[in-house]
């Protein structure tokens, strides 16, 4: 990535060998064009894909859509900043409601709700982060718990506006005419969502390649050094927090909109573990990480009930399957890939290319 | 060596060298600092002046670190005050006072142990930095200029001290001697006024102190250096001024030269070193 922006420079460019990169290189040794090119990339493979699946199919990866968002947030908060956050169910939960209680009394266009969404959990999340500012490892566990722990009973205390254990339904919103009658909501949802997940991924992708995503891992490896470099830790982690708060805020959003519900049952303390350990599992601080750790939360469940149904196992085992295999496969990450399924990958990618390379 | 200008000699004080009218450097004037019951400093003055070396010498405990960690502004002093430049700065947070020149190194170095040495080194620079968060995020043409614009300074500070060979390794996997010149980079890369240098030579070889001796004298040619430091030979060598500190007190001022004939630095020091 960085020999990329070297060669990009303009003193360099003057040599031969730069000089006969093609137009498509050139565009790509930009970071912005080629993140922008990759998403594009993705959204129309995601598109043509859907095509082909049936609609619970496409149900079930408009599931894994707000988990990559919520987990690129996490991750960065966590492996590039080296805060933890076991409250990003409750701040995933901030941005669900915002969009539910805008659509239920205001006639915000959608794109709208889901800003607002991002936007309002960013808030709060920066209030957290002022805490989180000066707590530190466990301390900074415990307090985001709390929040995990907390917030779901807001919803139950105050029934008439967030509508207590049951929740409140949220509309899913219809295809454009311009689609087509051959796009239902489900296929729209999701198209919706990809749109989401590359937007998102871009602009994560930009930060962590500016001096904000460096400064962030500075705090992480050495807030003394990071001081005395000029750099205010307490404004970066805050930063931080308030970013990742608006990733997962969004994600509150679409998951409602999936959900077509919003109740404090789809946002209790399982859900922030459930990210912390979908986090582990991709890979820690990487936005490819994401990814493999949204698959994770959506299809291993999935495939534990397949397993359980084809194996006549009790109920008593059936129910608690997936948790086991999601137990097992964060030890065995962490025994054998410190950095998760993406650093498996990056491994691999790193062998093929070193393979590559022998012959030539 | 040569190019150190010997600024006159100044007289030998016993406890305060902060002259009321000259403001034209980094001086911290009648500091004290107490931990719960400890007196850690008690009314320490110091003036380091640009262009100049000075050495802050004294026994493990005498006070040394605090006195570095006052001026560049980690502990607020109990009373006393910080000046720069004539200005009011104590009680400023390190981070402000890094930004309007004083930086320091730090006595475990505080590398950034998972970044390569040339992001480092980019870190230091980040106080010349402008692009701010909306402008990263959408990742706009100015962050990919000034990205290119710290990554050239950090480059030629790393070549400056002679280890832009190393910049896209990580810190861990350097010797000692290398990594200290890196945490060097990231200090000089914000073109700071004045730099703290927490016990530079710890860790190095004779001759490897003797190239920090060179430097530190090069250095000076156009910033103020402090230095505390153990090693008596290279303080002697570099230094035109030098404050002895014991048991959280200024008990000499004064030329190396000074200092070594002053009995009650020897006494301190109960004639080990000094005397060598």
């Amino acid at each position: 990535m960085q020999e990329s922006m070297v060669s990009a420079q303009p003193e360099k460019k003057e040599t031969p060998a730069v000089k006969r990169q093609s137009g498509m290189r050139r565009v790509l040794a930009q970071p912005l064009l080629r993140n922008l090119v990759v998403g594009l990339v993705a959204l129309v493979l995601f598109y043509l894909l859907i095509g082909h699946l049936g609609q619970y199919r496409i149900y079930q990866l408009s599931l894994v859509g707000p988990y990559v968002i919520a987990l690129v947030g996490l991750s960065v908060l966590t492996g590039q900043n080296g805060q933890i956050s076991l409250g990003h169910g409750a701040l995933m939960a901030i941005g669900a409601w915002t969009l539910t209680l805008l659509q239920l009394h205001t006639k915000t266009p959608l794109w709208m709700m889901l800003i607002a969404a991002a936007l309002v959990t960013m808030f709060f999340g920066a209030l957290l982060g002022l805490v989180a500012a000066r707590l530190r490892g466990p301390y900074l566990a415990g307090a985001t718990l709390a929040l995990a722990l907390g917030l779901p009973d807001i919803t139950t205390r105050y029934q008439s506006v967030f509508g207590g254990y049951q929740g409140l339904e949220v509309n899913q919103p219809n295809a454009p005419s311009f689609l087509g009658a051959a796009a239902t909501p489900t296929e729209w949802l999701a198209l919706i969502e990809m749109v989401c997940v590359v937007v998102v991924m871009v602009l994560f992708a930009n930060l962590l390649r500016s001096r904000v995503g460096r400064n962030f891992r500075a705090v992480r490896d050495d807030e003394i050094a990071t001081q005395v470099s000029g750099i205010s830790v307490p404004r970066t982690q805050v930063l931080a927090f308030a970013l990742s708060a608006a990733a997962a805020g969004l994600a509150g959003g679409l998951f409602a909109l999936v959900a077509g519900n919003v109740s404090p049952g789809g946002f209790s303390v399982v859900l922030s573990i459930s990210l912390l350990a979908a986090m582990v599992i991709g890979g820690t601080g990487t936005l490819a990480g994401a990814v493999w750790g949204a698959l994770i939360m959506v299809y291993v469940p999935e495939w534990a009930t397949t397993l359980t149904q084809k194996l006549n196992l009790n109920q008593a085992v059936s129910a608690n399957l997936a948790l086991a295999i999601y137990g097992f496969l964060l030890v065995a990450i962490i025994m054998i890939a410190p950095v998760g399924i993406q650093g498996l990958v990056r491994v691999a990618i790193f062998k093929l290319k070193s393979l590559r390379k022998e012959p030539g | 060596m040569s190019k150190v200008t010997m600024p006159p000699m100044q007289p030998l004080h016993s406890a305060r060298i902060c002259s009321m009218d000259s403001k034209e450097g980094l001086s911290a004037d009648e500091v004290s600092v107490r931990f719960g019951g400890l007196v850690a400093l008690d009314r320490v003055s110091l003036e380091a002046l640009p262009r100049e070396v000075h050495g802050v010498i004294g026994p493990n405990g005498a006070g040394k670190t605090t006195l570095f960690n006052v001026m560049c502004g980690f502990v607020k002093p109990d009373s006393g005050t910080l000046t720069y430049f004539g200005k009011q700065v104590h009680g400023l947070r390190p981070e402000k006072l890094t930004r309007m020149g004083v930086a320091r190194t730090l006595q475990g170095l505080g590398l950034f142990s998972r970044m390569p040495v040339i992001e480092n080194v980019m870190i230091g620079a980040d106080s010349q930095a402008k692009v701010g968060v909306l402008r990263a995020l959408v990742g706009a043409g100015s962050t990919v200029t000034e990205e290119r614009r710290l990554r050239a300074a950090a480059m030629e500070a790393l070549d400056r001290l002679g280890v832009a060979g190393y910049a896209a390794k990580l810190p861990p996997q350097l010797p000692y001697a290398i990594q200290k010149k890196v945490a060097l980079a990231r200090a000089l890369v914000s073109n700071p006024r004045f730099l703290l240098l927490d016990e530079p030579a710890s860790g190095l070889s004779e001759e490897e102190m003797g190239e920090l001796g060179d430097l530190i004298l090069h250095l000076a040619g156009d910033l103020g250096v402090v230095l505390v430091e153990h090693h008596m030979d290279l303080v002697m060598r570099v230094c035109s001024n030098i404050s002895v500190l014991d048991f959280g007190r200024v008990i000499a001022v004064g030329t190396p030269a000074e200092v070594k004939a002053n009995p009650l630095v020897t006494e301190a020091y109960l004639g080990d070193e000094v005397g060598a």
